[in-house]
């Protein structure tokens, strides 16, 4: 059973919990800013690397031999292997193991797979110490919590929290110093390096071809836990298995730009057999356990099969508006951060991955994703699964239904706008159905797009035939700028229809009404495909519909229907681009007023703002991009929910970007989703327009 | 070509906080170590897995400190003499030009830990080994160790000085590893 109160409790107490919020902002935007930075400078193309790693991670986990072929390989170099069925075999290993070899203290670097089993723990439970030497990891180790971050164990600590811990841990007083606390970490530790009877690593890749083990660090313990002790135990993940070294150079370079944007982490290093130590190799033992843990049953799942794709860089953390405010203690299982909840469903039970509802399906964690993984999808299932076993949450179901809404208050407005403003009907709403009284909620309009079209001049066809696609925000709430869209299509020489179609559906998937969304997919693919095959391109000037019909439809109905449209779906100003020279563009403000541009997150897959920012320029505006990096925080209709699992959650990750806006002294703010202008008007008391409603167009 | 990759590689290294050298004869070779060991303050040096023809270099630049030779320690020994030393001198078998980093290959953990111990590691590289890139090395590694007809060997490949950020993203060095790493590229070797 779902906990929402619980969950919510959470959320509050995150979001009150002094500092946490800034340090965990802080963390997850300067990692964004190093990832971005690298990708620049190194001249990094994104999208050849996610093909490159996707293509070699799928056709490692398509071939079923590989674990088998890495194992005989290590064996043959004297190593010995494990194949553990889950962490309890794992764990069994390695306390047999310790126990044989007279170890009651082990050293470790950093190993995500051993969080996932519990490892310290468990091993602690059986007699064996297990000493994190990883700095990050110590840290929370010695503060009895759990990793917050896959890459910054400790990134909700400050230094003033750090030296407590230390010094609590060390039971001497260690002072408020990073240098001073590096200090007493490094001679702490370094005795337990040496003298340390057996070593535990993680490992990023297994090379097959010659049963090598690959890991990356940065500070080097890695190296000192593998080399140092008699045994040199690697803890692998499965999935981890590749093909080739330069499978794992592209698999190791990936994660450290993805993570940190360090072109290669300051150490990578392969172990093919346990080497001597001063010439001695009695006693000194390799042993590589290769652990399942849920990851079978996943491959052969293929909602979730692609969360095995992962390599653990934690860009996905990065870029998450609400994780990267309430970090991975609330957003996480055991695992952080987006990724951890298809994988939290998997192995830790559905059970615990309710959290799913703090994703507000911003979508870009598969942007910044280095395997390109369909988190967004993921997560979606991962909800669907909750709202099967739990049923749909009122506040969710209400807003679910929105196109059935729209219909609803469109056919008797004005009076369901009037209705829907006094205060006391506010409260009503959040009462009756979970709308927060602090939302201002879109006026409807009366006459839909469609009637608001009839007589128009819908274009001559000279360029050729467009569909235009208003999604719900140009149909039932402003069809002024659908009109808008038509008439310059129309101008530039389409001919333009807008057939009878439904709503793009992303909010089904927002809400884990994944059967839903097919549906809604499969009515637009269907009504959409015959005009594509007459010669058509779609256009939308909603973001979000675009990215529905260029990315999530092919996921949703995959064939030859969906792929036609994606490939001839385009968002409204990368499609009116090269045309713009045929028309006059006026600026209806100003003179002199410089706009505040908003990029939607749906954007980001698609044109980055570009197209829509040239065209606010060639009307005569001056433009500001005004960017955090990630989402707006509203998150299609989550920041209209009352309370922790809605508005409050959506302002937190909305201050960051009100407060540049307020810096920005822009006196208006332009973006082309309907649902971002909402809440940065909300935030900020801007008033926040489409584009095309700050520019006549006219024929030239 | 070589020194093309030798100069792109000293750039990048350089900005992960890494030391480079170069140095286009034995003397300089033993006057850049004597410098360094003299800089550093230190009082003993690990010297591990140099090759054969460098090794009077090595041993010229180090005379009057005292020297641990890794190589003739057995077992635990060697590693507690290694702990004990202030700096090392190592051997890289590459240098990578665009990642700006050493590719180490040991057979012996003894040697790989001359590398992680002490506070500084020289590790010297010939010019004329630099790979272009991190793809090219790894390629070049998985050869060694395909064709290695013995024991395996391990690689490490090293880009700076050992680095944490796990303090409020802030970034300190030689948390367990060197707080400095010094590549002394030869022109010569
Ligand atoms: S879709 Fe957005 S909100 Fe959801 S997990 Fe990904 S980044 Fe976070
Ligand atoms: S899901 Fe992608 S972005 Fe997230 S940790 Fe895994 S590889 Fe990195």
């Amino acid at each position: 059973m779902t906990d929402r109160k619980g969950l919510a409790d959470k959320v509050r107490r995150a979001l009150a919990t002094e500092g946490l919020s800034d340090k965990m902002w802080a963390s997850t935007s300067r990692a964004r800013g190093n990832r971005a930075k690298a990708i620049e400078e190194l001249g990094i193309d994104v999208r050849g690397m996610k093909e490159s790693v996707r293509g070699l991670k799928q056709e490692a986990l398509g071939d079923p031999e590989l674990p088998r072929k890495f194992a005989a390989r290590v064996e043959e170099n004297g190593g010995h292997v494990f194949f553990a069925k889950d962490g309890a075999q794992a764990i069994d290993y390695v306390a047999e193991l310790a126990k044989r070899r007279g170890a009651d203290v082990l050293v470790k670097s950093k190993s995500l797979t051993s969080e996932e089993i519990d490892f310290d723990h468990a091993l602690e439970a059986r007699g064996v110490r297990c000493i994190e030497t990883d700095l990050g990891e110590l840290i929370v180790q010695m503060a009895h919590e759990r990793p917050v971050h896959l890459v910054m164990p400790a990134a909700h600590k400050s230094v003033a929290d750090v030296a407590s811990i230390v010094s609590h841990g060390l039971k001497r007083e260690v002072p408020q110093d990073p240098d001073a606390i590096l200090k007493e970490v490094r001679a702490y530790l370094r005795p337990m390096f040496l003298s340390a009877k057996v070593g535990v690593t993680g490992g990023n890749a297994g090379v097959a071809e010659t049963g090598t083990v690959v890991i990356e660090t940065n500070e080097g313990n890695g190296r000192l836990v593998s080399a140092a002790p008699d045994v040199h135990v690697v803890l692998i993940g499965a999935e981890k298995i590749v093909r080739t070294w330069e499978d794992a150079a592209e698999v190791v370079s990936a994660a450290a730009i993805s993570a940190t944007g360090q072109p290669m982490t300051v150490y990578v290093s392969a172990f093919t057999a346990r080497s001597p130590l001063g010439g001695e190799g009695a006693g000194r033992e390799l042993h590589v356990i290769i652990l399942d843990n849920g990851r079978s049953k996943m491959k052969s799942d293929p909602r979730y099969s692609e969360a095995l794709d992962c390599i653990r860089c934690g860009a996905c953390m990065n870029i998450c508006p609400t994780y990267s405010v309430v970090g991975g203690h609330t957003f996480g299982h055991i695992y952080p951060g987006p990724i951890s909840i298809p994988w939290t469903a998997n192995v830790h039970g559905i059970d615990n991955a309710a959290y799913s509802e703090l994703c507000i399906a911003c979508g870009l964690c598969k942007e910044a994703c280095p395997a390109d993984i369909d988190m967004p999808m993921m997560i979606a299932e991962v909800k669907q699964q909750l709202v099967d076993l739990n049923g749909q949450p009122r506040v969710n179901r209400f807003f679910a239904g929105s196109e059935t809404l729209a219909r609803l208050a469109s056919a008797t407005a004005p009076l369901s706008n009037w209705s829907l403003r006094p205060r006391a009907a506010r409260v009503l709403m959040e009462k009756a159905f979970g709308v927060d009284r602090r939302r201002t909620l879109p006026a409807f309009s009366r006459k839909r797009l469609r009637s608001r079209l009839r007589g128009m001049d819908a274009g001559d066809g000279s360029a050729g035939k467009v569909v235009y696609f208003p999604d719900v925000s140009a149909d039932y709430n402003d069809p002024e700028l659908g009109v808008k869209a038509v008439g310059v299509l129309a101008a530039l020489g389409y001919k333009v229809e807008v057939p009878k179609l439904r709503w793009s559906g992303m909010p089904y998937l927002s809400y884990g009404e994944v059967r839903k969304a097919a549906r809604v997919a499969e009515y637009n693919v269907r009504a959409l495909e015959g005009y594509v095959r007459d010669g058509y391109e779609v256009v939308s000037t909603e973001p979000t519909a675009a990215y529905m019909l260029k990315d999530s439809y092919l996921t949703l109905v995959p064939g030859e229907g969906s792929s036609l449209v994606a490939a001839h779906s385009h968002p409204f100003f990368e499609f009116v681009e090269p045309g713009l020279g045929k028309l006059a563009l006026t600026a209806t403000r100003g003179p002199g007023v410089e706009l505040g541009f908003h990029i939607p997150c749906h954007d980001r897959a698609l044109t980055v703002g570009g197209p829509a920012v040239r065209f606010l320029r060639a009307a005569g505006y001056g433009v500001k991009v005004i960017e955090t990096g990630t989402c707006c925080g509203m998150g299609g209709t989550f920041g209209m929910k009352a309370g922790a699992l809605g508005f409050d959650l959506s302002n937190a990750v909305g201050e960051r970007l009100f407060d540049l806006f307020r810096g920005s002294r822009c006196g208006l703010a332009a973006t082309e989703s309907s649902v971002c202008a909402a809440q940065i008007h909300d935030g900020t008391g801007l008033e926040a327009v489409h584009p095309l409603h700050l520019v006549d167009v006219s024929r030239r | 070509m070589a020194s093309q990759y030798a100069d792109a590689f000293a750039r990048v290294f350089a900005s992960r906080n890494g030391v480079v050298l170069f140095a286009q004869s034995k003397g300089a070779t033993s006057e850049a170590l004597r410098r360094t060991a003299v800089e550093r303050g230190a009082s003993s040096v690990a010297v591990a897995g140099i090759p054969e023809g460098v090794r009077g270099a090595v041993a010229e630049g180090l005379e009057g400190i005292e020297v641990i030779d890794v190589g003739s320690l057995r077992g635990a020994e060697a590693k507690e003499a290694v702990a004990r030393a202030d700096l090392s001198v190592t051997w890289a078998a590459h240098g990578v030009a665009k990642e700006g980093a050493l590719m180490e290959a040991t057979w012996d953990d003894a040697t790989k830990l001359a590398s992680c111990l002490p506070m500084t590691n020289v590790a010297l590289v010939s010019e004329g080994s630099f790979l272009p890139d991190f793809h090219a090395a790894m390629r070049a590694a998985g050869k060694i160790v395909a064709e290695s007809p013995g024991p395996k060997p391990t690689i490490s490949f090293i880009a700076g000085p050992s680095r944490t950020a796990d303090i409020e993203s802030r970034l300190l060095y030689g948390v367990h590893g060197p707080h400095s790493v010094v590549a002394l590229v030869l022109g010569w070797a």
